[in-house]
């Protein structure tokens, strides 16, 4: 990549009015390569943000994708797929793998080269570091799930993980509304945000009753213990169908 | 939401109860590690062709080191296994992205050495792997038994068979239908024939009965060999209700025999089991009950003479659990019932 195409890339992130947007999605990719895997999906973008932007409150960070709806395949927000398109045009984003199933496209992603070094670029501002460490920590703990026994058979890699989502309560609760829905997003009514303040609740006044020594009471164990809830929720399910 | 399950989950899953003792290890690495694993060992290894050949010990390390290859590449795991390299040095040392830096030219056969190699590795996890029992050590420290990983769940999911911990009676009892009668889950008779128990026998029977407790009590924290406050001595098992803050202490004693030549265990031994119990529900003020459970391995199936209940302790179940332990086949029994029924025809 020449220096030339290395500046006008950044330009046109740095320039476009959904800058932000456009940044949380090659955090997303870069976070997803520093993991070892080698592309997300359509799927997998979606998920990513959309933990990442639920979870946000829990670090007080602000995230730009607030206008997901519930969708066959989990939550769903088209200024994502836009905004993914726009940096495929770029060369910030490459295709990988392209297929049709029917009225569905699979589509698997990659950061490419450029997209890499306007993130290096970006990382120098605090509040664009803070973002991407946020978002990093998420895509972690869904690595660190996206294997667990019994989950994501339909699925393959991170995308597995979508089983996981299905028991995230924001969207449960916009599941009963019904398809193309809004998921409840503001801090108000805001169904996860009850669940992390419960088990954040429980980190500082009950734990320590029951541990020998003193809990770390950090934001790892937290999201660790959200997606566990989730997982428990999803074998529980299971068990219950299996009798 | 259900705070029970939370504690549950956030007091005896396996991955916070090994942070808890190991700070330095990051949790969500650890958690990856976890759920790798339990993947591996439930879903990915055919039991019925290797089984016996399994029997190898992880030890889990943050340390850098050249990688050989990964222990979650279940399709390399199995053709090492079936090709028996692990036979004679079983020691694994993985990273917990499950990357294997060295297999260490030592074999690891009990759980005993277990712990031993464990007492060495101090700050590692140590995970024994027999088949399908697995034993979590800590710096010598049992942490988790599982007795057969395909059964075990999820800590937190529920199933018909979990119960408050008030209903500890019926869950032991469940344990030993399960587990214990005909041998089930583990064996315990070395001579069937003789009735001769293996050695240190409780040990045998506690980490089951503490697995299976720590799977179904619903409500509370089942821990093991707990040191009680201000004395040097542990209670086998001691359940901890999460909303109540309950105590319950369950002690194990085995009654028969288990060497040759020596006697056999009888009343005398289910007393000294009394009079200890009495003694740490003294020591542990804030019990709600105490409980003697027995595995009875003697000859004769007969009441125990107890001392008198006045030197008992006040909370202690004044129903000891006895279960006698059967050691001939459905069809010696049922030619032993047929004889009596002719007898008192």
């Amino acid at each position: 990549m020449s220096l030339i195409d290395y500046y006008s890339l950044k330009e046109c992130v740095q320039k476009n009015k959904n800058y932000k947007r456009l940044s949380e999605i090659l955090y997303v990719f870069y976070s997803g390569k520093e993991l070892g895997w080698p592309h997300i999906s359509k799927i997998g973008v979606q998920k990513s943000i959309y933990l990442s932007e639920v979870l946000a409150p829990l670090k007080k960070v602000i995230l730009s994708f607030l206008n997901f709806i519930y969708h066959k395949r989990g939550p769903y927000s088209a200024d994502i797929q836009n905004s993914l398109d726009y940096l495929v045009s770029l060369g910030a984003i490459e295709v990988v793998k392209f297929k049709k199933r029917g009225k569905s496209a699979f589509v698997d992603y990659r950061i490419s080269e450029s997209g890499e070094s306007v993130v290096h670029s970006l990382l120098i501002e605090p509040k664009e570091k803070e973002k991407y460490d946020w978002i990093k920590l998420v895509l972690r703990v869904i690595d660190a799930y996206k294997d667990a026994f019994g989950i994501g058979k339909k699925f393959e890699d991170m995308d597995k993980i979508v089983d996981l989502v299905y028991e995230e309560p924001s969207f449960k609760e916009a599941q009963k509304k019904g398809r193309g829905k809004f998921i409840q997003m503001t801090l108000k009514d805001n169904l996860t945000m009850e669940l992390t303040d419960f088990l954040k609740n429980i980190e500082e006044t009950e734990l320590s009753k029951f541990l020998k020594k003193e809990p770390k009471r950090d934001f790892e164990t937290i999201l660790l213990m959200f997606f566990e809830h989730l997982y428990l929720d999803f074998l529980s399910k299971r068990e219950k169908k299996d009798g | 939401m259900d705070k029970n399950r939370v504690l549950k989950c956030r007091t005896s899953l396996p991955v916070f109860r090994i942070v808890e003792e190991l700070k330095d290890f990051d949790p969500i690495e650890l958690m990856k590690f976890y759920n790798n694993w339990e993947c591996l060992l439930k879903k990915k290894i055919p039991y019925g062709q290797f089984g016996n050949l399994l029997r190898i010990c992880i030890v889990v390390t943050q340390d850098e080191g050249t990688t050989q290859w990964n222990f979650f590449d279940e399709k390399r795991f199995l053709l090492k296994l079936g090709n028996g390299n692990f036979k004679e040095a079983n020691v694994i040392i993985v990273r917990c992205n499950g990357d294997v830096i060295q297999v260490e030219d030592e074999y690891i056969g009990s759980p005993v050495d277990a712990a031993d190699l464990s007492q060495r590795k101090e700050g590692f996890l140590v995970i024994f792997i027999d088949c399908r029992e697995v034993f979590f050590f800590v710096d010598a420290k049992l942490v988790h038994f599982a007795r057969d990983i395909i059964d075990e769940k999820r800590m937190g999911v529920l199933t018909e068979k979990c119960l408050p911990a008030r209903e500890y009676r019926k869950l032991i009892n469940n344990q030993y239908e399960e587990e214990v009668n005909g041998q089930r889950g583990f064996k315990y008779w070395k001579n069937k024939g003789k009735r001769l128990l293996f050695n240190s026998p409780e040990i045998m029977f506690h980490k089951p009965l503490w697995s299976y407790l720590n799977s179904y009590v619903l409500d509370g924290k089942v821990d093991s060999e707990v040191q009680l406050s201000g004395t040097a001595d542990r209670t086998d098992i001691r359940i901890l209700t999460f909303e109540e803050r309950k105590l319950y202490i369950i002690e194990i004693k085995c009654l028969g025999r288990s060497n040759k030549g020596k006697p056999e265990r009888s009343d005398c031994w289910a007393n000294q089991g009394i009079l200890q119990l009495k003694e740490y529900l003294e020591d542990e003020k804030e019990s709600t009950r105490g409980v003697l459970v027995l595995y009875d391995g003697r000859r004769e199936n007969k009441e125990i003479d107890w001392i008198p209940k006045e030197n008992w302790h006040e909370k202690t179940d004044e129903n000891p659990m006895r279960f006698y332990l059967i050691s001939e086949g459905a069809s010696i029994r049922a030619q032993k019932m047929l004889k009596e029924f002719k007898k008192i025809k």
